[in-house]
């Protein structure tokens, strides 16, 4: 699931017609650093002969990708690189229809970052520098393409050029929670492009366990763009919505279904090639700011108090003021449908 | 150590008898039986009718988990509903697409139900009915359904698209919309096909369908004195895990074991495939038993004290072990021990992940992993399978 986030920007034109990216700088505890590399074979994200391999029962086990993250994730726990141990938080189901899910993490409070509002916090903890001598040891893994046809591993390898790197989060929200920031050319990404995109969505493809979650959040605070992961044991609320679908067209496969009866107006997109995405459309002109998770359903609560009051009225409250309008809504649909129909889908 | 399809075979006999296997192909309805404890969640028995209805023979699709009739057109969404059915342990009634052998999609309904053993409330097995429901299509207008937005405010849907839309979509594409818009205030008529719901006569049928063969499983499961029922009559016991659980745990390939802290002497309360296999034992031969059966004459104590210690501290540790399998023969383990936590944050086991010394098994999708990786990442899957465990519902704390 991609959880997207928007901001509304007046300037939003202005800025996209000279959009000259910032050129970030490698950062130096890049350079002379070895890390396992997996580059991606060269057949394509959407193939159908691909989709064929997750039939057979053979494949029923863990992927290369998702071993290779799950190792190095838990090589950092023990190694103690993470600020707690997120498993040691309490998770609870919040009564209601909506299946929404309560984290207690008391450890959040522990951060030294700038003092900001309280409803900002969690959002500001995802923001990311990479300026940090410390990063070094977050970094897990790079993902790249290659020219060969099946995936390979390498063992070790310098971070090549035009990669994904994959960077664990200390302060983990869930299992697995790691940063997948794109890099290119020496570069970060500031803007989110369907290259980019297409490389986060192969990653998720190549995992391929039921509980990996994919996220983006934008943010104008971060010095460049990076998507979040986690691995999630259980639905996140909005997936186990009904769904009513508005754009189909059954050649491609290509689906657009609006999420009903959730607060935050949602839309998914699917298509018959396996490629999914599920995309949130929300207002920031409030000041309540979520995080992806938080959209999806998931939230976080800092004080055993906040946690145990918890109900699912309140985050309905949360969810339905961060949701853009009905008239703007069916806005976003059209284009939606107006733009999957330019591209042939 | 048991074959897989010895498993399957012994599946139903176990519970049901070996003339229940004949009586079941004597119903007419369209159903599969699976079994959540075999690795791979596999069906164990298909009817004729299902077989006759999917193209398949009995051998092609006995051993194999239900996932193999889904395909492109099977909805993601519906998918996971009944996943999360298996998972709660409850019945399910949804419509879905399945494809035959032949690579023909067709709309089924579809209706799953736990069946429960009497005496500890575990589920054995899954009863799936497949009831065809006759495939409908809806004319539909795309772009918006009911919307009612022509060129003569495409204007003022521009404003609105621009500011609500990514900025990162506003590039190239967005600038095309205005002339799109303009263009496009047609509305296409195309066709989709629409999950569509079955008539209340197909939900009956699938209904009574599920209700033949439970009582059918019930009667039979008299004759081996291992009852079982199609609802939940004991609470969960302890001491053996949920099937979910043991679904979970079975996709993972790897020799480990769970441990239970919270029993007496901390018994093993799952042992997979792989452990088996490098031991030579058999599950029912370790299922219960301490982790120290595995120790022999020259294991270290020191190493065993070790091993203790850390568990006691509540700590992950990897040592370098003298283990003995079932014909005495030993080898040196790797074994990493990290306890697991549930969703209330608390250890609810221990797991204990087996890598042979200078055994490097699997080439294939595993080149490149280290043994040491494996096992890690084993602790991470077991972990994250463990993390829904035991989770509480409600605004607030008992």
């Amino acid at each position: 699931m991609v959880g997207v986030k928007q901001l509304v920007d007046d300037n939003l034109l202005a800025e996209c017609a000279n959009a000259i990216p910032k050129q970030s700088k490698l950062p130096q505890f890049l350079e002379g650093v070895s890390v396992p590399l997996y580059c991606f074979g060269s057949q394509p994200l959407m193939d159908h002969e691909s989709f064929g391999e997750h039939l057979g029962i053979s494949k029923d086990e863990a992927s290369m990708l998702d071993t290779l993250l799950l190792a190095q994730w838990e090589d950092r726990t023990m190694k103690g690189i993470f600020r707690y141990d997120v498993t040691t938080n309490e998770i609870k189901a919040i009564e209601g229809r909506k299946k929404f899910l309560a984290q207690l993490n008391e450890a959040w409070n522990m951060d030294h970052l700038p003092k900001l509002e309280n409803n900002k916090a969690f959002q500001q903890e995802g923001v990311f520098e990479l300026n940090s001598m410390k990063q070094h040891d977050k970094l897990l893994l790079c993902v790249a393409s290659s020219e060969k046809s099946t995936p390979e591993l390498i063992a070790s390898a310098a971070v090549p050029n035009d990669a994904m790197l994959i960077f664990i989060n200390a302060s983990p929200v869930e299992y697995g929670h790691v940063l997948l920031v794109p890099y290119q050319t020496n570069s970060f990404y500031q803007f989110l492009d369907a290259s980019c995109l297409e490389m986060a969505v192969r990653i998720a493809v190549g995992i391929k366990n039921c509980c990996f979650r994919l996220f983006y959040n934008y943010s104008t605070d971060a010095s460049h763009l990076y998507f979040q992961a986690c691995y999630f044991s259980n639905p996140l609320a909005v997936e186990l919505m009904p769904v009513d679908t508005f754009y189909g067209n059954a050649q491609s496969g290509m689906r657009i279904s609006v999420v009903t009866d959730y607060p935050i107006k949602t839309l998914l997109f699917e298509s018959n090639q396996k490629f999914e995405k599920m995309m949130e459309l929300q207002e920031l002109e409030h000041t309540c700011s979520l995080s992806a998770w938080e959209c999806g359903g998931y939230f976080l609560f800092k004080s055993r108090t906040e946690f145990d009051l918890a109900t699912e009225k309140t985050m309905l409250k949360q969810l339905t003021v961060v949701s853009i309008h009905d008239e703007d809504f069916k806005a976003v649909k059209l284009l939606c449908c107006n733009t999957a129909r330019m591209l042939g889908f | 150590m048991e074959s897989q399809l010895g498993l399957i075979e012994q599946s139903l006999n176990e519970s049901y008898s070996l003339w229940a296997r004949e009586a079941l192909d004597e119903l007419p309805d369209n159903f599969t039986i699976t079994d959540p404890c075999i690795s791979g969640h596999p069906i164990v028995f298909a009817s004729r009718g299902f077989l006759k209805m999917t193209g398949y023979s009995k051998s092609e699709v006995v051993g194999k988990n239900g996932r193999i009739f889904q395909g492109p057109a099977t909805s993601r969404r519906s998918v996971m509903e009944v996943r999360e059915a298996v998972r709660e342990e409850r019945a399910v009634q949804i419509t879905l697409v399945n494809y035959r052998k032949d690579g023909t999609p067709f709309w089924m309904l579809f209706h799953m139900c736990p069946v429960f053993r009497k005496v500890d409330g575990r589920v054995i097995n899954f009863v799936a009915v497949q009831v065809p429901v006759s495939r409908k299509l809806r004319r539909f207008r795309s772009g918006f359904v009911g919307g009612n937005v022509g060129a003569d405010c495409s204007e003022e849907i521009n404003d609105v698209v621009y500011g609500s839309c990514r900025r990162e979509v506003c590039s190239d594409s967005l600038l095309e919309m205005g002339r799109v818009l303009a263009l496009d205030s047609d509305v296409r008529e195309l066709e989709i096909e629409e999950p569509c719901e079955a008539s209340d006569v197909e939900k009956r049928s699938a209904a009574s369908a599920i209700n033949n063969v439970l009582s059918m499983l019930t009667h039979y499961s008299e004759s081996t004195g291992r009852l079982v029922c199609g609802k939940r009559c004991s609470l969960s016991g302890v001491g053996h895990l949920s099937s979910s659980l043991t679904i979970s745990l079975g996709r993972i390939k790897q020799s480990f074991v769970l441990i239970d802290p919270h029993l007496p002497d901390m018994p093993i309360v799952y042992a997979s495939d792989a452990f088996l296999k490098l031991t030579g034992y058999t599950r029912h031969e370790v299922l219960g038993c301490n982790c120290r059966f595995l120790n022999g004459a020259d294991t270290d104590s020191l190493t065993s004290n070790l091993i203790e210690e850390s568990i006691r501290m509540e700590q992950a540790c990897t040592v370098r072990i003298l283990n003995y399998r079932k014909d005495k023969s030993s080898f040196w383990n790797f074994l990493h021990i990290s306890p697991v936590r549930n969703a209330t944050g608390k250890i609810a086991y221990l797991v204990g992940v087996h890598v042979e010394e200078g055994f490097t098994n699997r080439g294939g999708l595993g080149h490149g992993l280290s043994p040491e990786m494996r096992q890690l990442s084993t602790v991470g899957a077991v972990k994250i399978a463990v993390r829904s465990l035991s989770m509480a519902a409600g605004p607030s704390k008992p």
